[in-house]
């Protein structure tokens, strides 16, 4: 069910038309996405990538690759934001595997803090309301595996890195989070 | 059939399993993605052949993708949007195979592609037969100066080589038409599903053990120009093959095909 207010419905509208005239030529509709997006993919990359030159090139990939699909971009299937996102979130990955396998220096590994990735309880209400139920199902997870979900989402961690940063056995992470995802199936679905 | 769930660590999906529950998981991973090595090869291979594996993975992003929307801004600052308006700008001119003077708007073939575009959906025939045919009909609008559509002047060379690809499953369709003059080929994707997170990409593979060189990405739905590097115009003979590859966004990070190859075609004279 839709509860985006109005103007957030708008908004949604306007990003959609501005993506279907990238899809046509239009460099100023791009550089309209990019006005409006642009804080929020970097944020994404910044987060994935932890340093900022590396975030930088990553979004600069990131727009190009929007000029270049824009016309795959549906908005009878995604709205446009989660579109954008998940390009971004993608495309930081891949550059933070690729930069591991080259061999370049990783960012200093700190222990991932368990007790600092969980919102607080004025957040997780928040998102409730903008109907961001993932969030709300998250929060009802037992906290590990919500913590391991989350550092897979928003760090870009795959289950090797996770195993390593949680300091627990592969398996032990592979379980959590497979626990995790099939609770997390049953809450949104119901 | 096994009534134990697989010991933790070993990868779902496999002979033995309680099958939905473990595909639906390895889709989650995958679009988490959580997979490396071996998992993310076998999860990679099933998003580029079976449909159903690759609407559970759309599916699972569907559900985690509001969870961007907790993430800080943070201001990238001018230089970014600098580089990306020069980067664009420098593909539309490669895209148009600019020559001095002479082309139409590269945007007014696109829009004229577009239009026949609808028609070439529902054309019947075989593969072969298709490319064929969308190869020359391709070419013959992008040749006409009028875009009213008034026969192309006499002279203006034929495509010398097409290439139809297609998918076994009949999932994927690209009609491919090189342009010499131009050192570009036009690609007309017939049949073609987006997948969130990929890209396609087209490779050129000169002869039997030759390496593949890429062409470039493929939009999957509307037909364009890809440039052929010069250093691989070559290459571009009767029988190299064409082949179309399933990558991550922004195409393959090494230079080389590190997805599945999900349809593949010879060039062949017209």
């Amino acid at each position: 069910m839709d509860r985006t207010p109005p103007q957030a419905a708008r908004e949604r509208e306007q990003l959609s038309l501005a993506l279907a005239r990238v899809a046509q030529g239009s460099q100023a509709a791009l550089a309209e996405v990019y006005g409006k997006t642009s804080a929020k993919l970097f944020g994404i990359c910044i987060r994935i990538l932890e340093e900022r030159s590396e975030a930088e090139d990553a979004l600069q990939e990131i727009y190009v690759n929007v000029w270049r699909k824009a016309g795959s971009f549906d908005p009878a299937k995604a709205s446009p934001i989660t579109w954008l996102a998940a390009l971004a979130r993608n495309r930081s990955i891949d550059r933070r595997r690729s930069l591991r396998s080259r061999g370049a220096s990783a960012p200093v590994e700190e222990a991932l803090d368990l007790a600092d990735d969980r919102p607080d309880a004025l957040a997780r209400l928040e998102a409730a309301e903008e109907g961001s139920r993932i969030a709300a199902c998250l929060s009802e997870l037992e906290g590990r595996q919500d913590r391991a979900i989350r550092a897979a989402f928003y760090e870009g961690l795959s289950y090797p890195e996770l195993a390593l940063r949680l300091a627990v056995p592969l398996g032990t992470v592979k379980s959590w989070i497979r626990r995790g995802l099939l609770r997390l199936k049953d809450c949104l679905e119901r | 059939m096994s009534g134990a769930p697989p010991p933790p660590g070993d990868p779902p999906g496999g002979p033995g399993d309680d099958g939905d529950d473990a595909r639906d998981l390895l889709a989650a991973e995958y679009a988490l993605r959580l997979l490396e090595g071996e998992e993310l090869l076998h999860a990679r291979g099933l998003a580029g052949t079976d449909a159903g594996f690759r609407a559970a993975v759309e599916a699972w992003e569907r559900r985690l993708a509001p969870l961007a929307e907790t993430v800080a801004e943070v201001d990238p600052g001018p230089e970014v949007w600098a580089r990306i308006e020069r980067a664009v700008a420098a593909e539309t001119a490669a895209g148009t195979g600019a020559q001095a003077g002479a082309d139409e708007p590269a945007r007014d073939n696109v829009v004229a592609l577009k239009r026949r575009e609808r028609l070439w959906r529902g054309l019947a025939g075989t593969m072969a037969a298709l490319a064929a045919g969308l190869a020359l009909a391709l070419y013959l609008a992008v040749a006409q100066p009028d875009p009213t559509g008034a026969p192309p002047t006499a002279g203006a060379p034929a495509p010398s080589l097409v290439a139809a690809l297609a998918a076994d499953d009949g999932t994927a369709a690209l009609a491919i038409a090189y342009e010499a003059e131009r050192g570009s080929v036009l690609v007309t994707p017939t049949l073609l599903q987006p997948a969130a997170g990929h890209d396609h990409e087209l490779w050129l593979i000169a002869g039997e053990g030759a390496a593949p060189v890429s062409l470039g990405l493929v939009r999957t739905t509307a037909p364009q120009r890809l440039a052929v590097p010069a250093a691989a115009r070559g290459g571009i003979r009767p029988a190299a093959t064409l082949a179309l590859s399933v990558e991550p966004t922004g195409g393959s990070p090494t230079g080389a095909p590190t997805g599945p190859v999900i349809a593949s075609g010879p060039l062949q004279p017209l």
